[in-house]
């Protein structure tokens, strides 16, 4: 009987799987549900960004005060829109010194090369509810000298993303969608709404203090340096 | 690996192994929160190939911490003497370590690709050693064990990338006291123990030079391994029936009798009392046997420990003394290995899957292990 048992064991558990999981495998050993936040942990390391997306807008919505989840959300907001986390970890993160926004940021964002505009701009919408996101956190959770972890990764993210969205907004404008090229005819199609828009989120991000607020505030003072109206001095910009 | 016979008591096999078996395995209860690790502080590669379920048979030194109630029934007056050595790494990075020895052909990696290498995979690695000896009466021993799990996350704790941490240092001493009751086939035993134990546990924001940037001072990485210190006490028990072919054996276990409490260090959680309960049948003729076991472990779900982590089987199967082969369940994995008794020079080694978390599949780590003991 004992033999057999184990061998019953054995066999409905072989190779990766594991003898607790549900549904259960076995009827031995009870089987163990993941908890929602695991379900989380577990889509996001195996980067299904859509699945952490729905169980992290799920869970927000059904526990609006656990704010740890929030940030987690934004980053697979900006992890759908093609904004490449891991290279800005592995960079060395440094935008400092006079650098430009775009240049800064060049590496990490996704190219346009193949999009359409409406495709292209839904992903800078994406960037935007990753920004949104992050300012639903109350004040304290947003602190940049903050000791709590979350608290300081918030403020990290939120800096990040805002000059990732102007970056975008502003290679909206300067590239050809068809060959991923630098494109100044695409200067054009730039509005005075569309200026203020990236001149506002370029301030956000100089304010922020993250990581590429200083390549922000950069470039926001060369672009207002140009002393004409938002769209034309920031058509100067690009187009130098 | 001796398997002894003096003690003999007819028993309806069948009907015993039935009890025995149902009254672990149908205890098992669906609990889903924190658990810490209901291993010994010191555990044999051996035993850890059977599955973990080592209550009612372990090996060596590891007998002293799996339960001291094994010591009188060792067959002989003289137990161990000697020590070991055991090495740990999970299966992924096993190419990765080779880089990292001294002298080997493709040493001389750089750090950036062993970043890539944990971005890739979680990195395992770590080593156990112990001094010891004991007998049928008691013993004394030592030990060390270091481990450090690495796991970089893309999406990391706080969503940003980030590089988990986990180590372990535990290094100890015991002493052990046991005895068989006269006139029954039972025996205490008794293992006091000295631990100083560290488990950082941290989480680095890849992303966030602030956070990085606190581990490049020296002292911030030193107090990382502040240990802290405790006393604990294990008591064991073990009726054992033996049988001309057929023995049966019944364990309880207590593990750190009213809490074993740390102080000093950094802070590091005090061990609860956990009480579990093991059985095993051991088939054998001559110098051969195959032992069967299945522990069950934190009884009082003390840790609140899910059942497919509580729950221990494995079966050993000793040739000629010289052989011995172990396949079990270890956190609901199946786990292997082998070991080669040269009589002053044993090696072992092992494959097991360890779950992390509490939750099944969700945090595995694919382990070898091998193993080095000297002594007799």
């Amino acid at each position: 009987m004992i033999p057999h048992l184990l061998v019953y064991l054995a066999t409905s558990s072989c190779g990766t799987s594991n003898l607790g999981r549900c549904p259960a495998s076995n009827p031995l050993v009870a089987c163990t549900e993941l908890t929602t936040d695991e379900k989380i942990r577990e889509a996001l390391d195996d980067q299904d960004l859509a699945s952490a997306q729905v169980l992290l807008e799920a869970a927000i919505a059904d526990e609006p005060e656990n704010y740890e989840r929030y940030p987690l959300l934004a980053a697979v907001y900006a992890g759908l829109s093609g904004f490449d986390l891991l290279a800005i970890a592995s960079s060395s993160a440094s935008s400092g010194g006079g650098a430009s926004i775009m240049d800064s940021m060049d590496a990490f964002l996704p190219t346009p090369e193949g999009l359409t505009r409406t495709e292209y701009r839904a992903k800078i919408d994406l960037l935007g509810q990753a920004i949104s996101t992050i300012e639903a956190l109350p004040a304290e959770f947003l602190a940049t000298s903050a000791t709590d972890k979350f608290a300081s990764s918030a403020s990290q993210q939120l800096g990040i993303y805002q000059a990732a969205q102007a970056s975008m907004y502003m290679k909206m404008f300067t590239t050809n969608f068809e060959t991923g090229l630098p494109d100044p005819s695409q200067l054009s199609d730039l509005t005075e709404e569309d200026a203020a828009a990236i001149l506002a989120v370029l301030a956000n991000a100089a304010a922020s203090g993250g990581t590429f607020a200083e390549a922000a505030a950069s470039t926001l003072a060369t672009i207002n340096s140009g002393g004409g109206t938002d769209r034309d001095n920031l058509a100067n910009f690009l187009s130098t | 690996m001796p398997v002894k016979t003096e003690l003999k008591y007819p028993i309806d096999s069948a009907v015993l192994a039935a009890i025995l078996l149902a009254t672990i395995l149908w205890n098992a209860t669906p609990a889903i929160c924190f658990a810490r690790d209901l291993s010994p502080v010191y555990e044999e590669t051996f035993d850890i190939a059977a599955g973990g379920a080592s209550l009612t048979r372990a090996s060596r030194y590891g007998a002293a911490l799996a339960n001291p109630a094994l010591l009188p029934f060792s067959g002989s007056f003289h137990r161990w003497l000697g020590s070991e050595f055991s090495l740990h790494i999970n299966r992924e990075s096993v190419a990765m370590a080779k880089t990292m020895v001294p002298g080997s052909s493709t040493s001389g990696s750089s750090s950036s690709d062993f970043v890539d290498h944990v971005f890739e995979s979680p990195f395992l690695a770590g080593t156990q050693t112990s001094l010891a000896y004991l007998n049928a009466y008691g013993g004394v021993g030592f030990f060390s064990k270091f481990e450090v799990d690495l796991e970089a996350q893309e999406y990391g704790p706080t969503g940003l990338p980030a590089i988990i941490l986990n180590g372990k240092s535990y290094t100890g001493g015991t002493v052990s006291a046991a005895g068989r009751i006269p006139f029954m086939p039972l025996s205490l035993g008794l293992t006091a123990k000295y631990l100083m134990i560290s488990e950082p546990n941290l989480s680095i924001d890849l992303a966030d030079p602030n956070a990085a940037a606190q581990f490049q001072d020296p002292s911030a990485l030193s107090s990382l391994v502040n240990p802290s210190s405790g006393i604990g006490y294990d008591l064991g028990a073990l009726l054992f029936i033996q049988g001309p072919k057929v023995d049966w054996r019944l364990a309880l276990k207590i593990d750190d009798a009213t809490g074993t409490s740390f102080s000093g260090g950094d802070s590091v959680e005090d061990f609860k009392q956990v009480v579990s309960t093991g059985a095993s049948v051991t088939f054998h003729r001559g110098a051969d046997a195959i032992h069967i076991a299945v522990d069950r472990r934190d009884l009082q779900n003390a840790y609140g420990t899910p059942a497919f982590k509580s729950t221990r089987a494995g079966v050993k199967v000793l040739l000629r003394s010289y052989i011995g082969i172990a396949a079990g369940y270890y956190d609901g994995y199946p786990s292997v290995g082998a070991e080669l008794d040269f009589i002053f020079l044993k090696l072992g080694a092992a494959s097991y899957r360890r779950e992390r978390t509490d939750s099944p599949g969700l945090s595995p780590r694919n382990v070898y292990v091998m193993n080095l003991a000297t002594g007799f």
